[in-house]
């Protein structure tokens, strides 16, 4: 019979504490952050997969924004660079957005999609992101063009900070309009922007407002809108719907 | 093991499934009822696209939602309208499938293979999907709902556009696949339901009317269907369940307790079932 109780080495207080702490960390699941959903979806479905079936809804984005042009060009000429840049700045993040997602619900693929292993919310967060940072770097050289264009009058940093917000703030009402179901969901952004955004072209007095405002102000804005763009975006990861409202993968 | 534990759905003011209860193992189970009986809402939630208002659906014990990707890693599914991109070929969608799925793409090129030559496209791999058949798209949908070797595995009328040499071909495949797995299926063709399923679940008024073998669902309407001549007249009672071309004329299947003189005594089908089961509402 085992008589040597005392023979067995009982671990220190600190040996204790860190097989606790393993224990407890192996046991009980931390919620993943949004870089580590994002990163872990990338990894797993590959930039193949995060854009199949995106290339003719990516062509028509390009072509959209495009097409903006024209009116910017218009609109600057009557109110000046800043609200016409404001409004269609966000064009190509918001047509990509629109246009893969119409197509996924278009195509009937959303159903099944959302049935896979891998997160379609991930996914389309992902994507989402990938659109935001394209659309920020497109925005920049559009900026510089239009500024070229219509004469230098503004300073180039006042058009780029103004631009670069008006993507920010659409790409947070985008995730927030995303809440609602269905294609209401998807329609509900760009029409809630035409009306907000579109307000300075048609009222002069609010188009004066936008000019007052500093630069600096603008860059705060985009700062902000973008912190809270990411926040919203692990929001939408993570979002769980209950009772009568549809599931998502 | 799949439980569906006292699960009610409702849209609005109006319910589409109330208090189902429901214990699903390995096997076929045909879900059969008439449209708007809630089985496209059933499978809906079993794969996770519609929570239920009510109650819980629980895989080996645990909520399938609180389960999430786990869930979704041992769920094939495959809808009623198999949505798809026409302008790629199966292959380059099933590889795209199996990246969703998580499958690492060795695997995933063997398993695609193997796919295709059990849904029977392994000739037209390369073809685009634009170019394809309704029954050729829906065994596309088959083998994306099989890719990721599926524990559970929901068809949502899966033989709709098939012709009778892909069904039987289908049916072969599902009964392969259900050795060590649960598949529940829905279908308007009553005898595919006969021939594939082990249970056929049936709704009636939106709650559960019957989960049991084919056989003992017909085996209740024993004694009770009979086949007369077309032009035989019929009293109060005597409830006409269809109508067929014998070989002696048109002939018509009835269900009564009193059978009209001259009337023969036939073996009840599923589809005599269903359509007594359904025929009044």
């Amino acid at each position: 019979m085992f008589d040597d109780w005392n023979q067995i080495p009982i671990p220190s207080q600190e040996e204790k504490d860190r097989q606790i702490a393993l224990i407890l960390d192996q046991g009980i699941p931390t919620e993943e952050t949004l870089w580590q959903t994002l990163e872990e979806t990338l990894r797993t479905i590959g930039w193949q997969g995060l854009f199949f079936g995106a290339a003719d809804c990516i062509f028509l984005s390009v072509l959209v924004a495009l097409l903006c042009l024209v009116p910017v060009w218009g609109a600057s000429r009557q109110t000046g660079i800043g609200p016409a840049a404001f409004l269609f700045s966000p064009a190509l993040y918001g047509a990509l957005s629109f246009f893969t997602s119409w197509k996924e619900f278009q195509s009937g693929t959303l159903e099944w999609l959302r049935t896979c292993r891998v997160s379609h919310r991930a996914v389309t967060a992902l994507r989402m992101l990938v659109f935001g940072g394209a659309a920020v770097t497109v925005s920049v050289p559009g900026s510089v063009l239009l500024w070229e264009l219509t004469g230098r009058e503004q300073s180039l940093l006042w058009t780029i900070a103004i631009s670069v917000s008006g993507v920010c703030l659409y790409g947070v009402l985008s995730l927030y309009c995303l809440r609602l179901e269905g294609t209401a969901g998807l329609a509900a952004a760009p029409a809630a922007w035409a009306l907000l955004a579109g307000l300075p072209l048609v009222w002069e007095k609010a188009a004066q407002v936008i000019y007052h405002i500093p630069a600096a102000v603008f860059c705060l804005i985009t700062a902000g809108a973008a912190g809270l763009y990411l926040m919203e975006l692990g929001r939408y990861c993570r979002r769980r719907i209950g009772g009568k409202h549809h599931a998502f993968g | 093991m799949l439980s569906v534990e006292h699960v009610t759905k409702r849209y609005g003011d109006f319910t589409a499934l109330e208090d189902i209860t429901l214990t699903l193992t390995p096997g076929v189970y045909g879900l059969l009822g008439p449209n708007g009986a809630g089985k496209t809402t059933l499978m809906k939630m079993i794969a996770t696209l519609l929570f239920p208002t009510k109650g819980q659906i629980l895989w080996n014990g645990e909520d399938i939602f609180s389960l999430g990707a786990d869930y979704r890693g041992i769920l094939g599914y495959l809808p009623q309208q198999f949505g798809y991109y026409p302008g790629y070929t199966p292959r380059q969608f099933l590889r795209y499938a199996a990246a969703l799925q998580g499958i690492p793409e060795r695997e995933g090129e063997k398993r695609i293979r193997q796919l295709l030559t059990l849904v029977g496209l392994e000739d037209k791999q390369d073809w685009k999907l634009k170019k394809f058949s309704g029954g050729m798209i829906q065994r596309v949908g088959i083998a994306c709902a099989i890719l990721n070797d599926p524990k559970l595995l929901v068809l949502d009328e899966p033989t709709a556009g098939l012709d009778p040499r892909e069904r039987v071909r289908f049916r072969n495949l599902l009964h392969s696949l259900a050795q060590d797995r649960i598949v529940l299926l829905s279908t308007h063709i009553v005898s595919d339901v006969q021939t594939i399923a082990d249970q056929v679940i049936m709704f009636r008024n939106h709650r559960l009317f019957c989960c049991d073998t084919p056989g003992s669902i017909c085996a209740r309407f024993n004694g009770r269907v009979f086949q007369v001549p077309a032009d035989t007249p019929l009293t109060a009672g005597q409830r006409i369940l269809s109508e067929a071309q014998g070989e002696e004329g048109a002939v018509l299947r009835i269900l009564t307790e009193n059978p009209p003189a001259g009337a023969v005594a036939v073996q009840p089908g599923l589809e005599d079932a269903f359509l007594a089961i359904y025929g009044e509402e």
